[in-house]
């Protein structure tokens, strides 16, 4: 059916079986593997939202999220919060990615290595790191307010907290969307644009940055939707502030009186934001300029001493900032705790105590995460060149939009939906390792596929035309023309998408089974309760982001001699 | 292009790695019937569940316990309840009481020999008492250093313009150890008292917000599990503990093993074993909460149970009314502004 409408839309199209265009089957794929582990597991929260207590079909659940000041109210700052995060991220990382992209910097290649890194941030010990030094009891409040510096706040906790940590966490994601859009910008361009007399300002303001819009666009977007899904930072910083999630959470969770009905209306409630916000990301990455013809590399231009000095600054500044909470993280994990209090006393115990047990965990964290990483490129292909360049009437937007839902789910939430899925004929995968594979892959596949969206997104689809017109196969005018432009994307996607992968632990924690113990299990073992031995898991987290951190900076020394 | 080749043949052997390491899981772990393992879903850390393994082990060496942490017990019954038709765990162990009353129809009903041993029995079997816990005020000395001001009873963090600040009170409706300090403040007081107590509290998203913000100073005043304040206190935390003179609310840890357990016997065993005197003798000297047996005395730091004036709070009323309490509670937060 979906064939047919779409062929009559285009009529001018010479005619042409749509079934004979191997995408269309892709996409058919990639839509069931979609429907059978997004869609079915999760239809359990469409049903406790529309039923009430007796079990009868109401609307009056989302009522409240009209009336209720016990839901707007979270629902109002949930918005108002992850606007702000994704406006004061894009102001950090935009300048940055720019000048970075254009002019010649010392450790260029350190650096984006670096802010790789940052986008991932210490899984559960990461948002504590800004309690511990600007807390009310902070190492840098009570410095300051020893020396008798005025400080704008007592303590980080409350909305400026969240909003503080947010930006901190998630500016490298949008750095390296733009920045890789910027490097992808024809040279050409703006000569152009300067040999009809642009001042390079104007040329930077009319011609690139216009051309960056997609990058940033979805850059704001996966930004502001990673702090509304986030549920850790708001429970630690938010010092009772409320919040979408937090609300969610909660009312799953409780072990007093969950009220799963409450908790899937909000969580179909931040399904309908996000997919607001997806609306608002596809209308500004659809009216896209392209700006890839050739392939041609961006050549770096000088810089003056003093702006290179301030630029220097500023982004080490950045990075210093988005480092804290694995600084915080490797010193604390030389340092005893004691019941859960840092004693300022250095040690080797903790990693004593680590390397006494198995060390399976590395192995097995990397070889789950390899794999879901390589199934989640598969399909971020599959599905980013769908949603970009198909216009499939039907299959195209339900892509796009079926695979942004895991992203905006609770992992917890999401787990629980796995475990009522697959633990019933006629697919048991609960207990195995196999169960947390797919759920990596699942939840993470929306960063490997945003960020090859956006690089398509700059490719004009003519390229692709011009080669099938001089007779290229449809598969050879992907290989030979799409993926050589999209391959700086893929890779960071696929990296990204990996360290998401490998710090993922609200889902783990409900899904795994003994032997399948992951470096983030570990962790969070080691710091579950406000007694546990933090240490451990300071110690586990500095060895998870080192063999982590290794293979990335070989890869990135790697990738600079082939692609850039 | 030589790059991807290389990334791609070392992901595709992971891939076969890990495949090989899933079958070969199902082929040997067995899955049903055996009693030498128990998967044991813990609520608390190993700084509480690892001594007691450990002394299990040398006892049992026969079983393996697979050790499951999970977040707190709304996330382990979640768990257990999603896995309803195909358990995969065998022992729930950690939170109090009257959460596994509630989740009763995921708990098998087992008398164990010795739960006549424990101070605290549970007529229908569900819960196995492994350890006793109460809460006391905490109060940040840094924050409030004003010892004569210190509050005494619940009565006294109800005061209009309470010396201490706000008091932090984590929501009731998501911790169990708050609703347990509700419904012992309308047991002592009235919900006039809550009324008054909800405009001094500060109100946190759980139980573990509560007990950090006390230490870490961001609110004056909390509740606190008193072993972990002990704790705390022996760490060098600058907090103090009060037991309230009107009344100290209370739990009983519990454990309970999980129905149609694919490892039932091993699971009787291993209940059972938390609540042998040997079991408890660690839980007193090395995890340092109070036994749930009558002939292991308090944990060193801790008041003996005789001093302390426990409330006396009906359970069938806090069990039965927990909606009605719970919508009360939020009124009085509502009115308070």
């Amino acid at each position: 059916m979906a064939a047919s409408t779409t062929a009559r839309g285009r009529p001018g199209r010479r005619p042409r079986s749509n079934w004979r265009d191997p995408w269309r089957l892709a996409g058919l794929a990639a839509l069931l593997i979609l429907l059978i582990f997004i869609v079915y597991p999760q239809l359990w929260i469409v049903r406790a939202a529309f039923t009430d207590d007796a079990g009868a079909f109401t609307l009056a659940r989302f009522g409240a999220f009209v009336t209720d000041a016990r839901f707007t109210e979270p629902l109002v700052h949930s918005v108002v919060v992850s606007l702000s995060v994704g406006a004061g991220a894009a102001l950090v990382a935009v300048p940055f990615a720019f000048v970075m992209a254009r002019y010649r910097i010392p450790g260029r290649q350190g650096l984006l290595t670096m802010l790789t890194m940052a986008t991932t941030s210490p899984p559960f010990l990461g948002a504590y790191a800004w309690l511990l030094l600007l807390g009310s009891g902070g190492i840098i409040t009570r410095a300051a307010r020893e020396a008798g510096l005025p400080l704008p706040f007592e303590s980080i906790l409350g909305v400026g907290g969240i909003i503080w940590v947010g930006v901190w966490f998630t500016f490298a994601l949008i750095f390296l969307m733009v920045y890789d859009a910027l490097r992808a910008v024809d040279p050409a361009l703006e000569e152009a644009a300067a040999s009809v007399g642009s001042t390079p300002w104007r040329t930077h303001w009319r011609v690139t940055l216009p051309l960056a819009v997609p990058a940033i666009a979805t850059g704001c977007y996966l930004a502001a939707m990673r702090i509304f899904a986030d549920f850790g930072t708001p429970m630690l910083i938010g010092g009772g502030y409320s919040m979408l999630p937090v609300v969610v959470y909660q009312n799953f969770m409780s072990e007093v009186a969950a009220s799963p009905g409450v908790a899937a209306t909000a969580s179909l409630m931040m399904v309908l934001v996000s997919g607001l916000a997806l609306v608002a990301q596809r209308r500004i990455v659809a009216r896209r300029s392209f700006a890839v013809t050739g392939g041609r590399d961006q050549p770096l231009r000088e810089l003056r001493r003093g702006p290179r000095a301030l630029v220097l600054i500023g982004v080490w500044t950045a990075l210093l900032l988005g480092f804290v909470p694995h600084l915080v993280v490797l010193l604390t994990s030389f340092l005893r705790w004691q019941s859960g209090i840092l004693q300022w006393e250095p040690t080797l115990e903790n990693y004593r105590r680590l390397f006494e047990e198995s060390l399976q965990p590395i192995v097995l964290s990397f070889v789950f995460a390899g794999i879901a990483c390589l199934m989640a490129l598969v399909m971020g292909v599959v599905v980013a060149y769908i949603v970009a360049r198909k216009r499939f009437r039907v299959s195209g937007p339900l892509l796009n939009n079926l695979v942004m839902v895991p992203y905006i789910l609770p992992g917890t939430v999401f787990a629980i939906g796995f475990i009522l899925a697959f633990n019933h004929l006629p697919v048991i995968l609960t207990g195995t390792a196999l169960i947390i594979v797919v759920a990596y892959f699942i939840r993470r596949l929306p960063y490997v596929m945003k960020s090859i969206e956006a690089a398509l997104g700059q490719v004009h689809p003519s390229l692709e035309e011009a080669a099938m017109s001089v007779g290229a196969p449809p598969r050879r005018s992907f290989r030979d023309i799409v993926v050589p432009i999209i391959r700086p994307a893929v890779i960071s996607g696929g990296t990204v998408g990996f360290l998401q992968m490998i710090t993922e632990l609200s889902a783990t924690v409900m899904l795994y089974a003994v032997p399948w113990v992951t470096m983030t299990v570990v962790i969070f073992t080691n710091a579950m309760q406000p007694g546990s031995p933090f240490g451990v898991a300071s110690a586990m987290t500095t060895v998870l982001l080192v063999s982590v951190y290794v293979p990335l900076y070989l890869l990135r020394r790697r990738y600079k001699t082939v692609s850039l | 292009m030589r790059y991807a080749t290389t990334l791609g043949a070392g992901l595709l052997t992971l891939a076969l790695t890990g495949c090989a390491g899933v079958l070969t899981n199902n082929a040997t772990a067995g899955q049903s019937g055996d009693d030498n393992t128990v998967t044991l879903y813990a609520v608390s850390g190993p700084e509480v569940t690892d001594p007691i393994l450990g002394a299990f082990k040398s006892k049992h060496p026969g079983i393996k316990v697979n050790r499951i942490g999970l977040p707190g017990t709304g996330e382990a019954f979640a768990r257990v309840r999603a896995e309803k038709d195909r358990p995969l765990g065998d022992v729930i162990w950690g939170g109090s009481s009257e959460l596994y009353t509630a989740n009763a129809d995921l708990i098998a009903p087992v008398e164990l020999p010795n739960d006549a041993a424990t101070v605290a029995k549970d007529p229908d079997h569900i819960w196995h008492a492994t350890d006793l816990l109460f809460q006391a005020i905490a109060v940040n000395t840094d924050k409030f250093p004003d010892a004569a001001g210190h509050p005494k009873t619940f009565a006294d963090l109800a005061e209009p313009g309470y010396a201490g600040g706000k008091v932090g009170f984590a929501t009731p409706k998501s911790s169990g150890t708050s609703y347990s300090l509700l419904t012992t403040m309308v047991t002592l007081h009235d919900w006039d008292y809550v009324d008054r107590f909800v405009k001094n509290a500060r109100m946190l998203d759980g139980s573990t917000a509560m007990f950090n913000m006390v230490k870490d100073g961001e609110v004056g005043t909390s509740f606190i599990n008193e072993d972990l304040g002990a704790k705390w206190i022996d760490a060098g935390a600058k907090i103090k503990l009060i037991y309230p003179e009107d009344g100290v609310s209370g739990q009983i840890g519990s454990a309970g093993v999980i129905k149609g357990a694919k490892h039932e016997a091993a699971a009787k065993t291993f209940v059972d074993f938390l609540m042998s005197k040997e079991a408890q003798q660690i839980m007193v000297d090395e995890v340092q909460r109070r036994s749930s047996r009558g002939d292991v005395p308090a944990p060193k730091g801790l008041p003996p149970v005789e001093q302390l004036k426990r409330a006396d709070v009906d359970e069938k009323w806090a069990a039965e009314k927990k909606d009605e309490i719970l919508a009360e509670f939020d009124d009085a937060v509502k009115s308070a502004g």
